[in-house]
């Protein structure tokens, strides 16, 4: 028998590291959950958080590396490097409070932190490649661990109908995506998405344009897919329920980090598509605008804090996909930034509801009364995660819209930016009467004590001083996202027929 | 290019006129004489007690769950040694490495399944008794 | 020169602050009120004093420089960048920015060792210091800063440490005096703040920078000649400088500050914060050029109310409140010289003014301590012989203050005179030179009397009526325990600023030495020669009639008030009461402020209430009711939430397909 010729890939292990680090770090959780049973399980969120730490020194140092390898499925550029740090930074929090959460809840499951970890490496892989298989692979692997975090809480019924309601509708969507990503290869002949400009344009060259009903099915599908995972209307409809059913810590989880994946495999497709801006354009614009306005609106009758924060987190995603709709490296640019802003103010916020579901298991608005009494701290906190949600000037929320703002009116979307500033508006009522909450005086009814652990107090410290911080001199994360962004710039210009 | 498919789905057009003329002809012309014997699940053997829907232990689907994964990771194992006895020798050391990575991988999980006691049909969870039914919509998540 | 000693200049008040916030009450209950007291004091006085080191050492280096070469920015970092405004973190150092920093970290580093002293008996001492080293860092940025919006942070910085300041003592029984004048200074700053806010934005939508350089370069060639636009900025940043600089019609929230601290009153409402305004004009005095119109409001504004607040000090009782009055008085000579086209006059004068004026507050505060803080000079009086040194140090600050050679204050007030008399301004020059003149003498006769009145005649301290302060002496005065000097930091003060005063005056001849320093930065360039004047042609008149009027106001008011009051004068019967009270000045603005704008609150207050709320509700109630309806969608079924997501695809189908061609 002759011989096969096998071509062994070139691979630079520099682009894989960070991937790796995480990796690695769950299955030693993992293995040492598993023989010791024991151990605390501080030591191993310790040990996650650690290997998070390895995984963000790798990162930093393929920051303006341009690597593509693995034969060209995994890319690590600015805006992957961006994305990636944003879910590392975003994990890292959640883990700081994760371990006290579960202990009071009597969640004891080594599990989760491996969980956590490959749901991370999930979307690391989600945000660092244009292969439209590997994207899905990481999707996949980030939604399986999702799913079963959601239920973890087994001994709850709303855990367990969370989770399987995600994996449901999760489920669902995955196949939307992947009939999508299908269509897309029948279409084009390659799995990758910088192929698809030119198969348009070569289609539109032809000396007999027909429609290329495929590819834009394809691209609609796989909007479809990905409009799921970031929660746009009208495939948000799973989110309330299963950020409400879900542990907390998972909700802090799931509403950033798979946002954060989401929006970046989104941006990178909506990038490779330019030339079908006729197409995803007009979609786009109205799956925002029903976001941010739905959201809202519903998030304004909400009684539970959490499932207020649920529908908030619904209209954030529609104020991010105006980054999207704007096309240019801009409104990208503004994307980044909100996510970085975006994963500080959820996770600190669902953070201090997490104390409070702890304490009796109630998040109710009514619940979060005399918070200001109760524990001064918190209410501090908590006023500003509020204050930089409703955009209120000395936090980075404020810089956040303004930024998505300035790049819809520079690209001449000025009807979305009207829809924005109205919703700011709508938005800031609830966030401000919630605000008021706090420092109401608490019915005459005895409050049960609260007690912030030690991780937690850090976390929210990090999310308060990173708010106020990026609200006073938002320009450095600016500059980086703006960094990050050029890689769209410079793919964009090469694309353009 | 749709045109190439122009067969397939003419295929699928004649399969379902033929299903559709068996069942509907039967239904039409068939003479209808029901008695209780005939109305019975089955005409012969034994009637049956009680419901379809038990409860099984849930070892049953974990342990295909755990049969279909092995069972594919050996699969994969296949084409593996095919590759590997062919190639050239500077690509046998790579495709040996990577291997090795994947069966490490499904060894890690081999050992958690194991260690859990996934793989132990004597199962105490077993025979612990179901929580106390709650109606579900009492407890459903909505608005 | 190293530019970036600059970093240092800010940072070591920054350091004092965040130290007595974070460690002071601590380091009070370790190592308790002495030990604790000493080692806050030490760290206060040295982040000034050390301030003050560093600015001297900037200052030698650029001495050094050729005479073009003494401006340079430092740039720490970017700071807001959004579309074309570009704001970075720099900061100026050339003479004008220096010269204030020298005062500042210089008076302001006396002060805060005085400060040791005179607060020794305060249970809040670290909160004191923290607010004092805060203040200190916010003038400092305020007067280093290259661009408007970090010149407003330290602006409004200073504003708010003024505020907590003056409110210091509201644990005291009589707290509401100290919160309301706290509160009025702070709102009436607020009119101020609106005009610097809206000259920004003006400024930012003619130039499309808020650079001082960049701004003051441009302005010649973007503003012509008292268009409206240049009239409008200016006025509105003369706005910014009335009020916090006291000026008419803003100036009636200074001498309730008078409540805080003596300290406070020395270092912030009278050496440096309240000059703040005259370096703003100083500082963009290219944007004032343009608008000769509007100098021409600054000038007959601050002549007014230089003359103004002169005829009310001379009818105080309040040894605080004359001092108060007297640096509204020296403040509208500051801008009536910024206002003929003199700047660097002007900044001359906030120089001297400095040095002497804080010496009287000093002297006066350590005539307080030793009368426990009775500050009603109709129960003082014969002070000289057991407080000679505070006796002695005032008397020169009286010399300096009333304009007699050799003291600084003959120097800066002749040349403000010198150029008021020159300059042409539309005519009035002349009338405001004699306006000035007439200030002057007033400035010495209340000044004279204020002295005479504390040091002079027969002690009257000991018909004081029982003054209940916060302070448990052990013993009252009386004949056995007469009022003595008490703290060897204030005396040491006291004497240093005393020193400083004479010496000052003998390095500046004339004001040619000090327009040879500011001329690079603070010196009119638009304007010309004949819209100046020449202020050599009215030299000696100025000079006679400058000199003639302060002396003649010394004599006077020594000899009318060495035996003390007249009975009506004392009792503040008919005009003597009537200038009392501002000539009725702060009553009306009090009716026009919470009376008729009480009145106007309310009427917004009932039209808002029904009208506007009325609509707002209603858009709030049918948004809530469309937030409810769709609530319903959300039912809590798979089967529901799949539906809809199959319709979003349909949708979503359609949409791409009919839209994409």
């Amino acid at each position: 028998m002759e011989t096969i010729s096998f071509p062994v890939p070139e691979i630079q292990f520099s682009a894989l590291m960070p991937l790796l680090m995480v990796v690695g770090a769950a299955l030693l959780v993992l293995l040492v959950e598993l023989f010791f049973p024991r151990v605390p399980h501080t030591a191993l969120s310790g040990l996650g958080v650690l290997g998070l730490g390895a995984s963000a020194y790798f990162l930093m140092l393929l920051w303006r590396n341009d690597i593509a390898t693995f034969a060209d499925m995994l890319r690590s550029d600015n805006l992957s490097v961006m994305f990636s740090l944003i879910i590392v930074g975003a994990t890292a929090l959640t883990m700081l409070f994760s371990e006290d959460y579960l202990q009071a809840r009597g969640i004891r499951l080594g599990e989760f932190y491996p969980l956590l970890l490959f749901a991370t490496a999930g979307a690391l892989i989600m945000v660092s490649s244009t292969d439209l298989i590997v994207i899905f692979l990481g999707l996949e692997v980030l939604s399986l661990s999702l799913y079963v975090l959601c239920g973890l809480a087994r001994t709850e019924l709303r855990s367990e109908e969370s989770a399987l309601k995600y994996f449901l509708l999760g489920a669902f969507a995955s196949a939307f995506l992947l009939y999508g990503i299908a269509l897309v290869y029948g279409a084009v002949g390659n799995v990758d998405m910088t192929y698809i400009a030119s198969a348009w344009n070569n289609a539109q060259a032809s000396n007999n344009p027909v429609t290329p009903a495929l590819l834009i099915a394809g691209a609609a599908l796989m909007i479809v897919g990905l409009g799921f995972k970031a929660a746009l209307v009208p495939f948000h409809m799973w989110t309330p329920d299963v950020y409400q059913g879900a542990p907390t810590v998972v909700t802090a989880y799931m509403a950033a980090v798979s946002k954060v994946a989401a929006f970046a495999v989104l941006a990178r497709l909506i990038g490779s598509m330019m030339p079908l801006q006729e197409v995803w354009g007009p979609v786009l614009w109205w799956l925002s605008a029903l976001s941010m306005t739905i959201g809202n609106l519903v998030a304004m009758v909400q009684r539970d804090a959490k499932r207020m924060l649920a529908y908030s987190s619904i209209a954030h995603a529609g104020y991010l996909v105006i980054g999207i709709v704007s096309a240019n490296a801009a409104g990208v640019a503004a994307m980044v930034f909100y996510l970085v802003v975006y994963s500080l103010m959820t996770i600190g916020a669902f953070g201090v509801l997490s104390l409070m579901s702890r304490a009796g298991d109630n998040t109710s608005i009514s619940a979060l009364q005399g918070l200001w009494k109760r524990h001064p701290f918190l209410a501090i906190v908590m006023a500003v995660l509020l204050f930089s949600l409703a955009g209120v000037p000395p936090t980075a929320g404020f810089w956040g819209k303004w930024y998505l703002f300035l790049g819809a009116v520079q690209a001449n979307q000025i009807a979305l930016a009207v829809i924005l500033a109205v919703n700011s508006v709508i938005g800031a009522y609830y966030y401000l009467r919630l605000t008021l909450t706090l420092y109401a005086d608490a019915p005459g009814e005895e409050q049960l004590a609260l007690r912030a652990p030690a991780g937690m107090v850090a976390c929210l410290l990090i999310c308060v001083v990173g708010l106020i911080g990026l609200g006073l001199m938002p320009t450095p994360i600016a500059d980086w996202s703006r960094e990050a962004a050029q890689v769209m710039e410079s793919w964009l210009t090469a694309m353009k027929p | 290019m749709i045109s190439s498919y122009l067969p397939l789905l003419m295929i699928f057009a004649i399969g379902a006129v033929i299903a559709a003329v068996m069942v509907i002809g039967s239904w039409l012309f068939g003479p209808k004489r029901p008695s209780p014997a005939k109305s019975a699940p089955y005409e012969c053997g034994i009637t049956p007690v009680g419901s379809a829907r038990e409860r099984f232990p849930i070892h049953f689907y974990l342990i295909a769950m755990l049969f279909i994964v092995f069972d594919v990771e050996s699969i994969f194992l296949y084409p593996f040694f095919v590759i590997f006895k062919n190639s050239a020798p500077e690509a046998k050391l790579f495709i040996f490495i990577e291997v090795a990575v994947f069966v490490g991988l499904i060894a890690i999980g081999y050992l958690y399944v194991l260690k859990k006691g996934a793989l132990e049909w004597e199962d105490p969870v077993v025979n612990v008794p179901a929580k106390p039914a709650q109606p579900q919509n009492e407890t459903r998540l909505s608005a | 020169m190293e530019v970036s000693l600059v970093q240092f200049i800010l940072l070591l008040p920054l350091i004092g602050f965040l130290f007595h916030a974070f460690l002071g009450g601590a380091i009070v209950r370790a190592l308790g009120a002495k030990q604790g007291k000493w080692i806050i004091g030490l760290v206060a006085s040295g982040a000034a004093l050390g301030a003050f080191g560093v600015s001297a050492q900037l200052f030698s280096q650029m001495m050094a420089q050729e005479e073009s070469n003494r401006s340079a920015v430092f740039t720490l970092g970017s700071w807001i960048q959004v579309g074309s405004l570009s704001i970075p973190f720099e900061f100026i150092v050339d003479p004008l920015s220096l010269m204030m920093c020298l005062i500042i970290t210089g008076i302001g580093g006396l002060i805060h060792v005085y400060a040791t002293g005179y607060m020794a008996e305060e249970e809040d001492y670290p909160r004191f210091f923290t607010y004092f080293n805060l203040f200190l860092f916010f003038m400092l940025t305020l007067v280093l800063a290259n661009n408007f919006p970090l010149m407003f942070i330290g602006w409004e910085g200073v504003g708010l440490c003024s505020y907590l300041l003056i409110g210091f003592f509201y644990r005291n029984k009589e707290w509401k005096v100290n919160t309301d004048a706290a509160n009025k200074a702070f709102i009436v700053n607020r009119i101020g703040d609106f005009g610097f806010i809206l000259a920004m934005m003006m400024i930012f939508a003619v130039f499309g920078t808020l650079s001082f350089s960049e701004v003051g370069q441009q302005a010649a060639t973007l503003l012509s000649a008292n268009s409206g636009i240049a009239i409008a900025i200016a006025l509105l940043l003369f706005l910014a400088a009335a009020g916090k600089s006291a000026q008419l019609p803003l100036y009636f929230w200074l001498p309730d500050a008078m409540a805080g601290p003596t300290p406070v009153s020395a270092l912030i409402h009278a050496a440096t914060m309240v000059t703040a305004g005259v370096y703003l004009v100083a500082r963009v005095h290219p944007l004032f050029e343009v608008a000769p119109a509007a100098m021409t409001v600054m000038a007959v504004t601050g002549a007014f109310t230089a003359i103004f607040a002169a005829t009310i000090a001379v009818a105080q009782t309040d040894i605080k409140k004359v001092l108060a009055y007297s640096t509204v008085s020296q403040l509208g000579y500051m801008f009536l010289a910024c206002g003929v086209g003199a700047f660097w006059v002007g900044m001359f004068h906030v120089a001297t003014h400095a040095f002497f004026k804080a010496l009287l507050f000093l002297g006066a505060g350590s005539v307080l301590i030793a009368l426990h803080h009775q500050q009603d000079m109709r129960f003082m009086g014969g002070l000289s012989k057991p407080m000679r040194i505070t006796f002695f140090t005032m008397v020169v600050g009286l010399l300096a203050i009333a304009g007699i050679p050799p003291l600084s204050g003959f120097w800066s007030k002749e040349a403000i005179l010198i150029y008021t008399a020159a300059s042409p301004l539309n005519g009035m020059g002349q009338v405001l030179f004699f306006v000035g003149a007439a200030t002057a003498f007033l400035t010495a006769l209340y000044m004279a009397r204020m002295v005479a009145l504390t040091f002079l005649g027969k002690p009257r301290w000991d018909q004081a009526p029982p003054h209940e302060d916060d302070h448990h002496h052990a013993q009252p005065i009386d004949e056995s325990h007469p009022p003595k000097e008490r703290y060897w930091v204030v005396l040491g003060t006291l004497v240093v600023l005393a020193i400083g005063s004479i010496v000052f005056g003998f390095v500046l001849p004339s004001e040619h030495a000090f327009h040879d320093y500011l001329k690079s930065t603070a010196e009119a360039t638009i304007l010309s020669k004949e819209q100046l004047g020449d202020p050599d042609s009215v030299r000696r008149m100025v000079t006679f009639v400058a000199l003639f009027a302060g002396i003649l106001g010394l004599f006077w008011g020594f000899a009318q008030y060495i035996k003390g009051l007249s009975k009506r004068e004392a009792e503040l019967q008919g005009v003597w009461g009537w200038a009392n009270r501002q000539w009725g000045y702060d009553g009306a603005m009090r009716w026009l402020g919470v009376g008729l704008g009480g009145f106007i609150a309310r009427f917004c207050y009932l039209i808002i209430e029904t009208i506007i709320d009325g609509i707002v509700n209603s858009i709030g109630s049918i948004t809530g009711g469309v937030g409810a309806a769709l609530r319903y969608w959300q039912t809590g079924y798979v089967r529901t939430y799949a539906f809809t997501m199959l319709i979003g695809v349909a949708v979503v189908l359609l949409t791409a397909f009919l839209l994409g061609r």
